[in-house]
């Protein structure tokens, strides 16, 4: 490797490698992700997406993972793992039962949706006890907020604003249409 | 059985389809756990990785997160970046509860990098960097951050090997100038 091509290396790493552990609220879905490596984005998702790329360790990181887990078919030799192990997952599903009441995914969707379940009662609370209005209010506006980010159509509306800030606002038009196009997409 | 009809049994948690999954892509897992763990200097053990594999199988159960994938043809890909993002929950949970300290070894490492260069040197990559479009900041990141091939970049970005190597070679000898220009060799 020559010295300019250390000094890039060195000054990537320290600038992408971060984050290259962290998923921030403005990085896309895996779905996107692959949608961008099968080359299926229109236009102005590539532009969008790119931009928040071209910045993000964590990303960039997931891009080479999938491309290179798909590259690997047949080819390098996957490690071995305890045959038990592999059977406790496939003891997941049982078999003949009901298994769409899974009690763990059951369980960990309640969790999910604790904060808008606490954001709900906040809320209400604030209008049954008048003298403490201010204070539900803002615990229920924190805990909207905490369940707001957690979604997944949250990251892309983040993304797509944080492109929006950076580029020109020349065609606004042009982006609010394609805005509508994105949320109508049930998978963005 | 297709992989398409795979993943929709898989949804309706078929026993039969269920067991042919987790034959079919238990390696794969494994092997992007462990490599999300060793990309991230994380000092691990069998038994992490097994608990972090497990973990994995009941998320693509619950939720029917599968559903997601039901269209896409990448499906070894999609489990790759599933496994590895439930691996980076695992570390930040232990690094947080302050039982691996091994994972400060990133951060140590980001730091001895930055102070190996100068503020100067910097502030040239930096304006090269910068200055250049989205996809050759991608194209010079796999290359020199990632390690991969220009090939492999050219398959991954759907780009021809000729732009990958242009834009890799053309940043290389901008910066070369301007090094040169500051009198720095």
């Amino acid at each position: 490797m020559t010295e300019g091509e250390n000094i890039i290396k060195q000054y990537l790493k320290a600038s992408l490698g971060e984050n290259s552990m962290e998923k921030s609220v403005d990085c896309p879905s895996e779905k996107v992700l692959l949608d961008y490596l099968e080359q299926k984005l229109s236009e102005y998702e590539l532009k969008t997406l790119e931009g928040h790329i071209s910045g993000c360790g964590f990303c960039l990181s997931q891009l080479s993972l999938a491309y290179e887990a798909e590259s690997m078919q047949g080819g390098k030799t996957l490690p071995r793992l305890p045959e038990d192990l592999v059977e406790r997952v496939k003891g997941f599903v049982k078999p003949g039962k009901d298994n769409k009441t899974f009690p763990v995914a059951k369980k960990r969707k309640l969790k999910k949706n604790l904060f808008l379940a606490a954001a709900i009662i906040f809320f209400g609370l604030s209008f049954v006890i008048h003298r403490y209005f201010m204070q539900f209010l803002a615990a229920g506006l924190i805990c909207g907020f905490r369940w707001a980010i957690d979604s997944e159509q949250a990251r892309t509306l983040i993304m797509v604003i944080g492109s929006w800030r950076k580029h020109s606002h020349d065609d606004d038009d042009e982006i609010s249409e394609r805005l509508k196009d994105r949320f109508s997409k049930k998978d963005l | 059985m297709d992989e398409a009809e795979l993943i929709v049994r898989c949804i309706n948690k078929d026993k039969k389809a269920w067991d042919i999954f987790v034959e079919r892509y238990a390696k794969l897992i494994y092997w992007a756990i462990k490599k999300r763990f060793s990309a991230s200097s994380f000092s691990f053990n069998e038994y992490d990785a097994q608990n972090v594999f497990q973990e994995v199988f009941l998320t693509l159960l619950e939720n029917d997160k599968l559903v997601q994938i039901k269209d896409t043809k990448l499906i070894s890909g999609w489990l790759a970046m599933v496994a590895s993002n439930k691996t980076i929950d695992f570390m930040r949970e232990k690094i947080s509860s302050n039982q691996y300290f091994a994972a400060g070894f990133v951060f140590a490492d980001n730091e001895c990098s930055q102070q190996l260069l100068s503020r100067e040197i910097t502030g040239i990559v930096k304006e090269l960097i910068d200055g250049l479009r989205d996809k050759e900041k991608i194209i010079i990141s796999l290359n020199l951050f990632d390690g991969k091939t220009h090939q492999e970049i050219a398959d991954m970005l759907g780009v021809s090997i000729n732009t990958v190597s242009t834009t890799i070679a053309r940043v290389k000898e901008k910066l070369k100038k301007e090094l040169e220009k500051k009198g720095i060799k």
